[in-house]
């Protein structure tokens, strides 16, 4: 064994005292936070699978995707199972858009999920999605503690919840025609997700899954209103809790 | 034991201590062969060993501050008066004289600010002025202020890392000066682990809220405070050749926390050691 320590802090270049590590020496590397910038806008794909569990609220959210397809041009716009995307619409859609899904058969299954969380976010962009609905959070008690056992497990951005919401996003934007698939890449079913984290394949799946999700950032204007919005209202709804241990 | 026995066996024990701390600087500066015609040489030493002795007894006296708010500050002067020491020790002839230059002249420019205050806030002038006078006046019995040079760099010409990297304990610096240094200038990565305290609330995205924390005692503070002193005693010795018969006071401390944690054990008392993320070095 070597008597001389290895040298602190190699491979970072050194900028006069700076140290700078190599992956932000990238360029166009734009750093973003997962719980500030990228966990509010999947939350409502995540409560799909809170409601319905994976399988069925993947097969929902495919769904869903399929109705909506042509109820707008997506191609300008952004990931429609995003929510700030719904923020992002032009005026003159909501009303197509809504009334692709207020016809259909998902409808009664997708505002289970939706005017839970608009009745407690009640600035939340998929409100355009239920004009007509006015949701009340006396309507939904006990939701919200719910809800938060759900967050709970989203704040790790590796958890099962917090990969499988990636995944399902992914999912549905390959079925509209949205991501471009390397040539030859076969894309892992949701029966493979299903075993995260446990199997390797399930593992690889998740790891695309995490860096297609990182990817949404670029979209969207930084800082995101809907992000801000959702943690700010977050003060409003409950006190602080601490652990007196 | 109660608590409060425990805490008056902790008060015993540092009063025990700082008696052998003093009785070792005594035997040593009485034993060091001083010669007057040097005699800044044996001022800045003889007072940078003495200093450290008050910090490490300060700190053995006073368990209510054995905690991360407060000792990590104390140990992190002993730390830079440790590395100052042995860095004069070096060459003595020259450094000496360049320390207390540097103290006399950070004096001066004290005196300046506080003259020009003089100019600006004259409801306080008579008191201000009786302050200066005598902060001149002791300036004076060292040097005159007239002749007295400033200097706003750092008084060796050299940063603490430099000073450690000469004297050979650049891991001291790592270990022990740096992460201290982060509790002394109230850093992020302290007061995040200190006073800053998780809401346990999901929907508030894991904030953190300021608090004044409560911390148990930890006697790992005076042990790492003997250690920092007892590390001067010994480059004392090896630089001096002096040899003394005191009872190590390093060896008094350890003797007795240990007899102490038996006791402790024997009558089952929960006493509970501080977590933290402090350096043992």
């Amino acid at each position: 064994m070597s008597s001389r320590r290895p040298k602190v802090l190699s491979g970072h270049r050194r900028q006069g005292k700076r140290f700078i590590p190599p992956l932000r020496d990238l360029e166009g590397m734009v750093p973003s936070e997962w719980i500030s910038d990228r966990l509010p806008q999947f939350v409502w794909i995540a409560l799909l699978h809170m409601e319905y569990g994976f399988e069925e609220g993947t097969d929902l959210l495919v769904r869903v995707a399929r109705r909506l397809e042509n109820s707008h041009n997506w191609e300008q716009c952004h990931p429609w199972a995003i929510i700030s995307t719904y923020a992002q619409l032009p005026t003159a859609s909501h009303r197509q858009v809504s009334s692709a899904l207020s016809s259909t058969d998902v409808y009664e299954d997708i505002s289970a999920v939706t005017l839970p969380l608009l009745a407690h976010y009640p600035q939340c962009p998929l409100a355009i999605l239920f004009p007509e609905e006015t949701p009340s959070p006396d309507d939904h008690s006990e939701w919200l503690q719910r809800f938060k056992g759900l967050l709970r497990n989203l704040f790790d951005r590796n958890s099962p919840a917090a990969t499988f919401a990636q995944y399902s996003y992914m999912l549905s934007d390959v079925v509209i025609g949205h991501q471009n698939l390397p040539q030859g890449f076969d894309f892992p079913p949701p029966r493979v997700m299903l075993e995260y984290p446990d199997t390797e394949d399930s593992q690889t799946a998740g790891g695309y899954a995490r860096c297609i999700g990182q990817m949404i950032t670029h979209r969207f204007p930084m800082p995101n209103e809907w992000c801000r919005y959702f943690w700010d209202r977050g003060l409003e709804l409950e006190p602080c809790v601490f652990n007196e241990g | 034991m109660t608590d409060a026995s425990l805490f008056t066996d902790f008060l015993r024990i540092g009063r025990e201590y700082s008696a052998h701390c003093r009785e070792e600087l005594r035997q040593r500066w009485e034993r060091w062969e001083v010669t007057l015609s040097n005699n800044e040489v044996y001022e800045v030493l003889g007072g940078l060993l003495a200093r450290q002795v008050s910090l490490a007894t300060q700190v053995a006296e006073a368990p209510q501050i054995w905690n991360e708010h407060i000792a990590p500050i104390i140990l992190r002067s002993m730390a830079d008066n440790f590395i100052t020491f042995c860095w004069i020790f070096a060459a003595p002839d020259l450094r000496a004289k360049q320390f207390i230059q540097y103290g006399l002249g950070q004096e001066k420019l004290l005196i300046e600010h506080y003259k020009a205050r003089l100019d600006t806030e004259p409801e306080d002038a008579d008191k201000l002025r009786d302050f200066v006078e005598m902060k001149e006046a002791v300036l004076t019995t060292h040097q005159y202020p007239f002749l007295t040079e400033v200097n706003v760099g750092s008084w060796s010409g050299i940063n603490a890392r430099k000073m450690a990297e000469e004297i050979g304990e650049l891991d001291f610096y790592n270990f022990v000066y740096l992460p201290f240094s982060a509790v002394v200038h109230n850093m992020w990565q302290h007061i995040s682990a200190f006073n800053l305290n998780v809401c346990e609330n999901p929907l508030h995205r894991m904030h953190t809220v300021p608090i004044d924390r409560d911390l148990t005692i930890a006697h790992q503070y005076p042990y790492l405070g003997a250690k920092y002193l007892d590390m001067c005693f010994r480059h004392f010795d090896e630089k001096t050749g002096v040899g003394v018969d005191a009872i190590r006071s390093m060896d008094f401390l350890c003797d007795e926390f240990s007899r102490l944690g038996r006791m402790r054990q024997e009558m089952d008392t929960d006493v509970q050691d501080s977590s933290s993320d402090v350096p043992l070095s």
